[in-house]
């Protein structure tokens, strides 16, 4: 069970509020989608939320947790923020089994799984600096997913990608839900996050302007 | 253990994959060298050496630093180059490694490891590392040209030699004839730790100002002897060992610890609120 409680947080960066007054309650088993235009807190939120950087004001409690506070990092996630960035001189297989080294949790047939799913091949040699943007983000996707974590984070998981890409992002994201991860998901596009999401928070200048349920 | 994983990794990514940092010291240990056996041939020939030089006069020839500068109307001030290049190449080598870590692959890596700590230690013992290695290789490629020559290796200094290359003209110095160890390894130890505090700094503000400020710092060091300026720490000549004006070893060596000490909690507590953003 994992629950991620936002507690009246707030974020100023040199004097920017960059989020404002935000709370929110999670569950598992539940995608919740973030929405909102460029600069609207979306990123920022997500990184106060994986513990890479402190609310100046409020809390985010896992389980309980704070963060900066009981624990320094959520202690099951996955994540893809912005542009997935990977060893260059690596190829994808040896760069997620260098991540999943740490742990050490899952075995190497599971990474193969998880590259597989993304819709890559586990056998490509190819370094990741030749990867195309669509490959880089699929692997971004396979590295989040890979050890079944409890949480799951995606910020604009379908950039760069094809429509089958993101018929296939839609499906690992049920996929992630079913097996009980709390999921959370920005994209720019409205019509893929009704899809996809139990919730929706829609920000604006760094504030929740709207919380809902969509249809 | 997730610190022997970081530390292994940082050692993989961010040194012996690192081919700038590889390279760099020994082609500049070679045109240093190719100076220094320039000049000591131009002494030599003009009559102006007794005899030849030795490994000891160019580790005092790439460590020395300058002689006391007092300013002076009719008394420019002269770059100290050889020393300058030396002690500022090497920061700059390990000022982005830390920060492009932090902003790629190592994100992925800090979360999964769960400890801000292990991130911070991990890259503190990187830094003290790279720069032993940087000079380590410096000279270690001087000893290979020094065999290869079949030029003196011991760590014999010629005052002669040093008299000339170092423009010792007013002031007065402790003839020496020996290069300790301790003397040629204090300058590799001033080196690590303004390095430290460079990446220190890199917290507060962006990695190319707290680059600045250690230039300004060994600039300040150069133009004046004073022992509360780190860097006359890491000119051998600066020592009380050579000028009978200088600074105490022991005081640098104090200054040094002190340094790294403060360098290593400061970066430690800062890094516990340090904000990972996409961008520094």
């Amino acid at each position: 069970m994992v629950e991620i409680e936002v507690n009246h947080v707030t974020k100023r960066i040199h004097k920017n509020t960059v989020l404002q007054d935000i709370s929110a309650k999670m569950h598992e088993g539940r995608i919740y989608g973030l929405q909102g235009i460029n600069g609207s807190g979306k990123t920022m939120l997500m990184r106060v939320i994986i513990g890479l950087i402190r609310p100046t004001e409020g809390t985010v409690s896992i389980n309980g947790d704070v963060l900066g506070k009981d624990i320094e990092f959520p202690e099951s996630i996955g994540f893809l923020l912005e542009n997935p960035t990977f060893l260059g001189r690596y190829s994808g297989l040896e760069n997620l089994k260098m991540l999943a080294g740490i742990k050490k949790r899952i075995s190497e047939d599971k990474i193969r799984e998880s590259i597989r799913a993304v819709g890559l091949d586990p056998e490509d040699r190819k370094k990741y600096r030749k990867y195309s943007l669509g490959m880089k983000q699929r692997l971004g996707i396979a590295a989040a997913i890979m050890e079944e974590p409890d949480i799951v984070v995606l910020d604009e998981p379908t950039n760069a990608l094809d429509e089958s890409g993101i018929g296939l992002v839609k499906e690992i994201l049920f996929q992630q839900k079913e097996r009980g991860a709390l999921v959370i998901v920005s994209c720019h596009d409205i019509s893929i996050l009704k899809e996809i999401s139990d919730e929706i928070f829609k920000l604006e200048e760094g504030r929740v302007i709207d919380h809902f349920c969509p249809e | 253990m997730k610190f022997i994983r970081y530390l292994r990794f940082d050692i993989q990514q961010g040194i012996l994959r690192n081919k700038a940092l590889l390279f760099t010291p020994a082609v500049i240990a070679i045109i240093i060298f190719l100076d220094f056996v320039g000049k000591a041939h131009r002494f030599l020939d003009a009559g102006l050496i007794a005899e030849g030089v030795s490994y000891g006069d160019y580790c005092f020839y790439l460590y020395g630093g300058m002689y006391e500068y007092i300013p002076d109307v009719a008394n420019a001030f002269r770059f100290p180059v050889v020393w300058i290049t030396v002690f500022l190449v090497i920061p700059f080598l390990l000022l982005n490694y830390p920060f492009k870590d932090l902003f790629g692959a190592g994100q992925q890596i800090l979360v999964r490891s769960g400890r801000r700590t292990a991130w911070w230690m991990s890259k503190c013992c990187w830094n003290i590392l790279g720069t032993i290695l940087y000079h380590l290789i410096m000279q270690l490629t001087a000893l290979a040209l020094f065999g290869v020559l079949r030029m003196e290796i011991s760590n014999r200094i010629h005052m002669d030699f040093i008299r000339l290359a170092f423009q010792i003209g007013h002031q007065e110095v402790w003839e020496q004839s020996i290069l300790p160890f301790a003397v040629a390894f204090l300058p590799i130890l001033v080196s690590v730790s303004i390095n430290m505090f460079q990446m220190t700094l890199s917290l507060f503000v962006k990695p190319i100002f707290g680059f600045f400020t250690v230039s300004l710092l060994f600039l300040a060091s150069a133009y004046r002897l004073s022992s509360w300026l780190i860097g006359n720490y890491a000119m051998i000549y600066r020592y009380d060992w050579m000028l009978k004006t200088g600074v105490s070893m022991k005081v640098g060596a104090g200054m040094v610890a002190s340094l790294l000490f403060v360098s290593v909690i400061a970066g430690l507590i800062r890094f516990r609120y340090y904000d990972i953003l996409e961008k520094e």
